[in-house]
């Protein structure tokens, strides 16, 4: 029984590694791209593109983003911008109004009487427009506070020239100003989920998400699919491009096409907007239910190193709460095990984080070097002290691992256990930490504790959160990110 | 990566100033990626370079 037990905990330790060697998998095929990209296909191609813009008491940032847009280096006369007013309570019609002038037969101002049913639908009111005019070739979904680089929108037509390319996004950056601790985490965030990671699907030929802020298709691909987003997820963006790859037609990110967003500046925002993502992701797998791990029937959707990679983020807090309960487990069945399982799990995480976080300042230097204190404290300052007890063999745990065999117990033992299970432990912690906000606390206060317990197991918390929110089946509410046009395009 | 066949070849005198952004714009991104493999290269060297010294002193 005891044996089982064992075997057991040494599974799930192991299992809590799932989420790091993927990751660490993913950054090791990125340089490849250097090789393998799709820039010998691409021609200079420049489409007629309608830009869509989703909007919901947007004046603050519509205006900007208007602009930004018309000041494109793209053929004159080949794109239009389509503002697609959710019923907007705000001054958002009077921006327009002053736009369409600015801008006349470039700016057009679609008002939906009836709102708030969220992004998809709003963006199906305007496809629907686009889409019964010949005029558009390609169309872009974008958010409305996204600015464009001058370059961008002719950086990501170039790939339309290919006709298996179906759709094209780019690298979405956070460019919010003033900047503030969390707003930095996010922009190194992004780094590695959009810079790193999409380079590496490019390579593997398989992409898991267009962003939302980004996302140019051509027309052919658009009536592919349908015509219009889907409405029945969270996750409109991640389904769509699933549904073009479905449909045969490839996507590819170009990570030197740059927009910048404004992302949100307080933890609770970052649940709420986060929440949305992951319960989406929860959907859009029970949605595609029969995709996963079946290689041959679904492309490279249904390969074995896809299906690994998107459940190692979306189920990511399991893994390492499986992982805390293995080691233990371990330490109360099988101690010196406890410590095998300890250093191999935590000496690996800190290979691959010094790998990951060097490479990420690599491949963005001018984020990194706006970044660099959050991005070495990504994983949470006392994760890295954890990391460098387990590379340092400190024998602070196998010390003490014999106490249940001695048959007493001693104070010592619960920072020692608090250690083992810090994995799964760092979720809850960021849970407190999104609940200090919530309370009221000082920004001095939530800084330090989210530098400490750090941005990783807060986005795991949520990813947590979200798990069981599906689970629960609870209300499943469109709740809009506030944006303020803080965001600026950082030289 | 398919562009070989371009090195040494100078600008083309029928190719447009479209042509051109075109082209220095692909050309910037092609230099922009081959940066990163070999950013990649190093810095795996060295990871592996300290785990292996790391190895060695610890045994």
């Amino acid at each position: 029984m005891t044996d089982a037990l064992v075997i057991l905990c040494v599974l799930f330790a192991a299992l809590g590694m799932i989420p790091t060697l993927s990751s660490f998998a993913q950054f090791l095929i990125i340089g490849w791209h250097g090789v393998r990209n799709n820039y010998a296909a691409c021609r200079d191609y420049t489409p007629r593109v309608a830009f869509v813009l989703p909007a919901w008491n947007e004046a603050d940032v519509i205006g900007s983003s208007i602009d930004s847009l018309m000041s494109l280096s793209y053929p004159p006369g080949a794109w239009r911008i389509y503002v697609v007013d959710d019923a907007s309570t705000d001054h958002t019609p009077a921006v327009m109004r002053e736009k369409m002038a600015q801008y006349p037969g470039s700016v057009f101002h679609l008002r939906r009487e009836v709102g708030g049913q969220g992004k998809a639908h709003t963006l199906n009111h305007g496809l629907k427009t686009i889409l019964a005019e010949d005029w558009a070739e390609a169309v872009m979904i974008m958010d409305a506070d996204v600015l464009f680089e001058p370059l961008t929108l002719r950086r990501m037509a170039r790939h339309l020239a290919d006709p298996t390319v179906g759709g094209v996004t780019a690298y979405v950056k956070e460019g919010s100003q003033p900047s503030n601790l969390l707003t930095r985490f996010i922009a190194f965030e992004y780094i590695t989920a959009q810079a790193a990671a999409r380079r590496a699907q490019n390579v593997m030929g398989v992409l898991a998400c267009m962003a939302g802020g980004a996302q140019l298709h051509s027309r052919a691909n658009l009536i592919a699919i349908g015509g219009a987003i889907d409405t029945s997820t969270l996750a409109e963006d991640t389904y769509t491009t699933f549904k073009t790859q479905l449909s045969g037609r490839r996507v590819v990110f170009d990570g030197n096409a740059v927009v910048w967003a404004e992302e949100p500046d307080s933890v609770t925002a970052l649940w709420k907007q986060r929440l949305r993502w992951g319960r989406g992701n929860l959907q859009l797998s029970a949605a595609f239910r029969n995709l996963w791990f079946r290689p041959g029937r679904h492309g490279r959707l249904g390969s074995v190193a896809f299906g690994v990679l998107w459940f190692a983020v979306a189920l990511m807090p399991v893994f390492m709460i499986m992982s805390s309960i293995g080691v233990i487990g371990l330490y109360f069945l099988r101690p010196p095990w406890a410590w095998i399982a300890f250093t191999i799990l935590w000496s690996a995480t800190f290979v691959a984080y010094l790998f990951e976080t060097l490479f990420s300042f690599a491949i963005d230097p001018a984020t990194g070097r706006r970044t660099w204190f959050e991005g070495l404290a990504f994983p949470g300052v006392i994760s890295v002290c954890i990391m460098l007890i387990a590379v340092s063999r400190l024998p602070l745990l196998s010390g003490t691992a014999d106490w249940i065999e001695a048959g007493h117990w001693s104070w010592r033992d619960i920072p020692v256990q608090l250690i083992l299970a810090w994995t799964g432990i760092s979720t809850v912690a960021a849970w407190l930490v999104y609940r200090l906000e919530g309370v009221g606390a000082p920004k001095w206060l939530r800084n330090i504790f989210l530098v400490l317990v750090g941005y990783g197991p807060l986005v795991c918390a949520v990813a947590f959160a979200a798990i069981i929110a599906e689970f629960r089946k609870t209300d499943l509410r469109w709740d809009k990110t506030i944006k303020s046009g803080k965001a600026r395009i950082l030289k | 990566m398919g562009q070989d066949d371009q090195v040494g070849k100078g600008e083309n005198p029928e190719m447009t100033p479209a042509d051109n952004e075109f082209r220095k714009l692909l050309d910037e991104d092609i230099a922009t990626e081959a940066r990163l493999l070999w950013s990649e290269i190093a810095i795996l060297a060295f990871v592996t370079l300290l785990v292996c010294s790391y190895l060695i002193v610890i045994d």
